[in-house]
């Protein structure tokens, strides 16, 4: 009788136990972190908005950092700048380079270029050989005289001039893209009918 | 007649489906170690100059590291051991909002937002197994450990 009541008692211990066990042996399930930094670029400390269900918090300062799992809110922290670069060196240090713009001006109603932007042209090939694959987006605007169809038009063959000089100098034609944007995207505005100098350009992005 | 209307049907999608598939949203800038790009259940080799599609993922092996720029100049990169799923992208699109989602599985990563995000914030959204990021702006890195390793 004594051993039945034992066996029953160490039974339903093991029952009341089991379950706390296995809970605390569970493996922990996905974790994600997340650290806003300032730009490497230009120092600027941007935000990212880090949602769960129907939870918002906003991490909007330097090494602002949330931990999320998949039980309970989202744990706010903050990194020191040591952990986030121990922690992220190499996805870091795989980052591409940014993008670099160049601007190129043309002589009045013209194709040719004036000789600083030729000059230009040499920086364009110089900043395209740090890369390991360089894109080159040509774009062509011009200023608001004429019409705009005629500035359509204007803007592209401007565009491939400049692709066929690049190309000329050494540039893989495949990695070289003209696009002509006519009088749409103006440095400066301007009224229809108006020449402006500094609207009749060619930029020219390696990225 | 009926079959006709069929077979319309069926030549008008062969004349629609590789001119869908074959956009590009940006390219492998750089690459180190063991990376590979999983595409249509075929795994690709990526070294820098490849071309990176919506729906690809992209995947980092223990001794890898890869980096890609968006047509948009978002910029988005791998630490070792990282899976990162490109869910969606549209830039400049007459008939779709300007947009950016990707889906960190595991690993480390590291972004810098791109023009999408200067003309629309929070169009660009990194989803992981537990949150959605919405992203505001510049730079920011995302950890996600314990996860699933198959993916």
């Amino acid at each position: 009788m004594i051993r039945v009541l034992g066996r029953t008692l160490a039974l339903a211990l093991a029952l009341a136990v089991l379950p706390g066990c296995c809970w605390l042996w569970k493996p922990s399930g996905p974790e994600t972190l997340v650290v806003v930094v300032p730009s490497r670029h230009d120092g600027h400390v941007g935000a990212v908005v880090v949602a769960k269900g129907e939870e918002r918090q906003v991490l909007d300062s330097a090494y602002a950092t949330a931990r999320v799992k998949s039980r309970g809110h989202v744990h706010r922290t903050s990194l020191s700048a040591e952990e986030v670069q121990r922690k992220f060196a190499q996805a870091s240090a795989a980052l591409p380079r940014k993008s670099m713009a160049f601007t190129l001006h043309f002589v009045l109603a013209n194709q040719t270029l004036t000789p600083e932007s030729s000059a230009r042209l040499d920086q364009v090939l110089a900043e395209a050989a740090n890369w390991e694959a360089a894109e080159i987006d040509v774009v062509g605007h011009t200023d608001r005289m004429g019409t705009p169809e005629n500035n359509d038009a204007l803007s592209l063959k401007r565009a491939e001039h400049v692709r066929r000089l690049l190309i000329d100098k050494g540039a893989k034609p495949e990695a070289v893209t003209a696009i002509g944007m006519g009088e749409r995207q103006p440095v400066i505005e301007t009224a229809d009918g108006e020449a402006e100098a500094a609207n009749r350009r060619v930029e020219v992005i390696v990225r | 007649m009926r079959q006709l209307r069929k077979m319309s049907v069926l030549l008008m999608l062969l004349v629609l489906a590789p001119a869908a598939a074959a956009d590009d949203v940006g390219q492998v800038k750089t690459s180190k170690g063991g990376v590979v790009i999983v595409r249509d259940g075929q795994e690709l080799a990526a070294p820098a100059g490849t071309p990176v599609q919506q729906s690809d993922r992209i995947l980092t092996r223990a001794d890898g590291s890869v980096g890609i720029a968006f047509r948009d100049n978002s910029l988005l990169s791998l630490g070792p051991d990282s899976s990162l799923d490109i869910s969606l992208f549209s830039f400049g699109a007459r008939q779709a909002a300007d947009a950016l989602e990707a889906t960190l599985n595991r690993g480390t990563l590291s972004a810098v937002s791109g023009k999408i995000v200067t003309k629309s914030p929070e169009a660009m959204r990194i989803h992981t197994p537990t949150s959605i990021l919405g992203v505001r702006g510049t730079e920011f890195f995302v950890e996600v450990t314990n996860a699933n390793a198959d993916r």
